[in-house]
């Protein structure tokens, strides 16, 4: 018979391959399973970055807690992986008398939560800190930051391949069967057995809890639409600016958001769908956000939009915590062995480390696992060189000649960093591939001078021009050769 | 040690398109000893040498080139003047004292400092993602542009089916070459009431192939989770604003956008010139001089060009004034801001010192029928041309002599009915 | 018969009104040069283009060469001669003006490239 792993992961998103670094710091076998092409596909992939402090979730949730702990650990992650990471700090605006209640509430509430640093803010001191911010009054959280979601899900999942852990990308589970002492998880890349499951599935974990029998909550997909604006624009504001969080929806409201990369972010919107992978961006969506937006930055006359994008909460579809819709991250006891970790919308991305470093533990005590000696703590990621002082990024190209051709303009990407980018440890080769690995075609021109030179190199690669794809098999951007 | 080595240049010429060419060119015929060229890209040419039809050149040199013959004219030119060339290599950064930074696989990074500069680095085409077209983001949506690398270049195929949203002359030259190369153009959608490309165009690469022309009508929707399945059509009003009714889908497999140029600036605002809003690139004088002394723009990085004759000609201006600039600056006049008609979007050059005849390219708003198109100094007509119709899509040339300028407290470009002009005259 | 033609000669794109009966005309109007009438008699009579395309390279730094007729041919035979050079390739060097294929629209033209391809270096 075949391997039984000790855990199997299904999910590759931030909290999956969270789960399976920290699974990597013990000797024990980890399967990480993941239906899309790549990490980071859905709503890892498709949110704020933001690092939140933690006092936007009622004290006493499982949000609270593994937020406050995780936006720590966070600190010592990103520097361990490469991510990059900005603490920048966090505004919410009150616009009118009433929200000035709020304010106050989500300041004694980030207290209770353990969040440092909270203050109320007058007018003029919010003009001081953002003179383009429109308000009344503000609650000014320093500990909040801003991370690349990519990169942290990248390298999450980079280094816990490098520490040992199987990952299979395109790979949907289909059926899970229970046995006396482990799972039969099935995909339509074979079956594999675990000691452990973690389902980690995002927006289809409910599909794989019910697979096991376990039907007690529904994902609810909530999508919310992205403007991004050009770097041009980056001088609007320093850090983010929230409204009061609007009454209804359960949600942050549509806030503006600077990037790692210096754009700004408008969004998102909040709206219940049925189809969980109904990605698109709607008319009267875009039109809302703008407006919105508008109210907290009056100075947005004419933005510079380069894109717009959306994202799809995995909201649970009822509340489980005190009219909270909290996280489930709970050990089954009617199914022994299968960690459902659900519901995992915001501030998930910030809590993320702090779920995984609790389940690994739990599952290493349960496993009796031990330490692995020859952990990796550490990755080293692509290096940026629009990031490097100039002297320091000439003696770097006189190392690698390629670091000096840029492909990317608008990015300041360079040849270099595309191929790093191409080669990268988990065989990813899409365009989206190469795009969020090195932020090539994501900038202004949207890859019309650099995307047709990446597309040489991956042909340089081997692949076929009708294989090359956007992001994954069906996704063909070409229909083979002209002549 | 510095790991950094610098040069010194007394033209350095950003851009080996035909504009840069052109400059690069005209700079060392005025003099200048120095004169270096720095492109990107891997050839020169820019953007000529995906452009494979014919049509250029019939102005300037009164002969029908394709894009790479027209380019070779100038290239051939670039390497008798003994003209440096450093290919794909990029400017990352400028500074208002004329100092560049340039990045290249070959010698790293290198610091340029130039007697005067041209800027010409063209423009960039406006994406699908500006458009914030409703929908998913499937494979299968490419700028006209991109589309163009891809088939005349690469040899590589975009797709099947295609719908081409603007009518803009990538657009319309796509058209035509999807067609040749065996694609199906199901049709070309244009959201203003009159084509966007040149009428030559719309003759030659839709009629010819029987591509209808959709105007007044926009893409509100994309579909398709991987590539592209269908696009959604729709009417729009006098505002350009989408009809809930009248709308269609249509099953494609391809989106191409030919939906304007932007000029590329982000350089120029690094080194402080001053942008204007409307054309998207630097203000000029009739020298090409930007506001920041001893830098110059010329082609489609100032305003974007109809025909590319036309850039090489305003670039060849540029280029000489460059040159006399790097040998000995001079002090600057006072400029005069040319005024506007309503009817005018925008004018290039925008500003005048006095300092040589010029031919100030004006484009209008909308189509206007039988008007006269004159400049006036203070409150006296100085000149006026009779014109059976003017259209946005192409450019209006106006002459204005040096000597109209100065003294002068006012100018401007007006833009008359021919039937109100008649009572002036009297 | 009335027809409303763009020349397109040149960029200006004169607006020529033509008359005319059994492919002949009988009255041209609207055209500011001779070029003019003589388009938009060769419109009536028989449409002539320039073709513009590429054909495939072997051994070049690029895989394709742009190419051009030499003269006008007949708009309805441009898509039967690209349809020909499909599978047609030539070799690395190729000079621009270099004539690389004779009399493809049965009328005597030939197509030439329009652009020079260097022979590929081979690798060491």
């Amino acid at each position: 018979m075949d391997k039984c792993y000790d855990v199997i992961i299904i999910g590759a998103g931030v909290v999956g391959s969270a789960v399976a670094r920290e699974m990597s710091r013990y000797k024990g076998s980890v399967l990480l399973l993941e239906k899309e092409h790549d990490v980071a596909c859905g709503a890892s992939g498709a949110n704020s970055g933001v690092i939140h402090a933690g006092f936007n979730v009622p004290t006493g949730s499982l949000k609270a807690r593994f937020n406050v702990k995780g936006a720590k650990l966070l600190r010592t992650i990103a520097e361990e992986l490469d991510v990059p990471m900005k603490f920048t700090g966090k505004l919410v605006v009150a616009l009118k008398g009433p929200e000035l209640a709020q304010l106050k509430h989500l300041k004694a509430q980030g207290e209770a939560n353990g969040v440092r640093g909270l203050k109320i803010i007058s007018k003029d001191e919010l003009r001081r800190l953002e003179p383009n911010i429109e308000g009344i009054a503000a609650l000014h959280s320093p500990n909040s930051g801003i991370i690349c979601p990519f990169t942290l899900n990248i390298a999450l999942a980079e280094n816990a391949l490098s520490n040992g852990v199987d990952i299979r990308l395109n790979t949907e589970v289909t059926r899970i069967s229970k046995r006396e002492d482990h799972f039969r998880v099935f995909t339509k890349k074979g079956t594999f057995r675990g000691r452990y499951v973690i389902n980690s599935a995002g927006l289809m974990a409910d599909k794989i809890a019910a697979m096991v029998g376990l039907k007690y909550f529904r994902v609810q997909p909530c999508r919310g639409e992205y403007f991004v604006l050009d770097r041009a624009s980056s001088g609007l504001l320093k850090r983010m600016v929230y409204p009061v969080p609007p009454v209804r929806g359960n949600v942050l409201g549509v806030h503006l958001t600077p990037t790692i990369d210096g754009n700004i972010l408008i969004g998102p919107s909040a709206e219940l769908i049925h189809d969980k992978y109904d990605t698109r961006t709607t008319g009267p969506g875009l039109g809302r956000l703008l407006k919105e937006a508008k109210l907290l930055l009056p100075a947005l006359k004419s933005p510079e939009i380069i894109t717009s994008f959306s994202g799809i909460r995995p909201k649970l579809a009822r509340p489980t915590y005190r009219g909270c819709y909290d996280f489930i991250v709970k050990d089954e006891p009617q199914v022994r062995g299968f960690i459902n970790l659900a519901g995992i919308e915001s501030p998930g991305l910030t809590a993320a480390v702090a779920i995984a470093r609790e389940i690994a533990l739990s599952l290493k005590k349960k496993l009796a696992l031990k330490k692995n000696g020859s952990f990796k703590y550490r990755r080293e990621g692509i290096v940026r060189v629009r990031e490097l002082p100039l002297e320091e990024r000439a003696s770097l190209i006189r190392k690698r000649k390629e670091y000096g051709e840029l492909l990317c303009r608008c990015e300041e990407i360079s040849k270099a960093e595309i191929i790093d980018a191409l080669n990268n440890p988990l065989g990813v080769r899409s365009m989206r591939g190469i795009k969020i690995r090195t932020r090539a075609m994501m900038g202004r021109c949207q890859g019309g001078f650099c995307g047709p030179n990446i597309i040489d190199l991956l042909q340089r690669k081997g692949i076929d021009p009708d294989e090359i794809n956007l992001r994954g098999k069906n996704s063909c951007m070409l229909t083979g050769k002209t002549k | 040690m510095t790991a950094i080595k610098t040069e010194h240049i007394d033209v350095l010429v950003i851009g080996g398109g035909p504009a840069g060419m052109a400059a690069a060119i005209a700079a060392r015929l005025a003099g200048a000893r120095h004169v270096a060229i720095v492109e990107r890209g891997g050839y020169l040419g820019g953007i000529l040498n995906q452009c494979i039809h014919n049509g250029f050149g019939l102005e300037l040199l009164k002969k029908d080139l394709t894009g790479p013959e027209y380019a070779q004219h100038y290239i051939d030119q670039v390497k008798r003047l003994k003209i440096t060339v450093m290919l794909n290599t990029m400017a990352i950064d400028i500074t208002k004292d004329r100092e560049v930074t340039l990045s290249n696989s070959k010698d790293g990074l290198i610091r340029i400092k130039a007697g005067a500069i041209v800027l010409a680095m063209g423009c960039r085409e406006r994406t699908a993602g500006m458009l914030s077209i409703s929908g998913t983001r499937p494979a299968g949506i490419y700028t006209a542009g991109v589309a163009q690398t891809l088939i005349n270049l690469k040899n590589l195929m975009v797709g099947k089916r295609v719908v081409i949203l603007g009518s803009g002359d990538i657009g319309l030259i796509m058209a035509r070459r999807l067609t040749l190369e065996g694609a199906k153009v199901i049709s070309v959608v244009e959201k203003s009431p009159y084509p966007g490309g040149l009428l030559r165009n719309v003759t030659q690469c839709l009629e010819d192939f029987d591509i209808p022309l959709i105007l007044s009508h926009t893409i509100i929707e994309v579909e398709g989770r991987d590539r592209l399945e269908s696009v959604t059509l729709a009417r729009v009003d006098r505002h350009g604003n989408p009809l809930k009714s009248r709308r269609k889908k249509i099953k494609c497999d391809t989106l191409l956008i030919s939906a304007g140029l932007i000029p590329e600036n982000e350089l120029s605002k690094k080194a402080g010139v001053r942008i204007d809003k409307k054309t998207g690139g630097p203000i000029v004088d009739e020298e090409y001089h930007t506001s920041v002394p001893g830098i110059f723009a010329c082609g489609n990085v100032v305003s974007v060009h109809d025909i590319v004759d036309w850039a090489s000609m305003d670039a060849e201006i540029a280029g000489a004034s460059a040159s006399l600039y790097s040998s000995k600056p001079w002090h600057r006049h006072h400029a005069l801001e040319i005024e506007l008609d309503n009817e005018i979007s925008y004018c290039v050059p925008q500003i005048l010192r006095g300092s040589r005849d010029t031919e100030v390219s004006i484009r209008v708003k909308r189509p206007i029928e039988k008007v006269f198109v004159g400049v006036r100094r203070d409150t006296m007509l100085s000149r006026s041309a009779y014109h059976e119709i003017l259209i946005p899509s192409e450019a209006l040339r106006v002459p204005i002599k040096a000597g109209a300028v100065e003294g002068a407290e006012n100018l401007s470009i007006f833009i008359e009915k021919s039937s109100s002009i008649k009572r002036e005259h009297k | 018969m009335k027809r409303d033609l763009i020349c397109t000669i040149c960029p200006l794109g004169c607006k020529v009104m033509a008359t005319y009966a059994h492919k002949k005309a009988t009255a041209i109007c609207g055209n500011r040069c001779p070029k003019g009438e003589a388009y938009a008699l060769s419109e009536i009579r028989n449409p002539r283009r320039i073709l513009t395309t590429t054909i495939k390279v072997e051994g070049g730094i690029f895989p394709l060469v742009s190419v051009r007729t030499n003269r006008p041919i007949s708009r309805d035979s441009m898509r039967r001669v690209v349809k020909n050079l499909h599978n047609t390739f030539v070799k690395a060097p190729i000079e621009i003006g270099d004539r690389l294929a004779h009399g493809v629209s049965g009328s005597g033209s030939d197509i030439v490239a329009t652009r020079s391809i260097p022979k590929k270096k081979a690798k060491p």
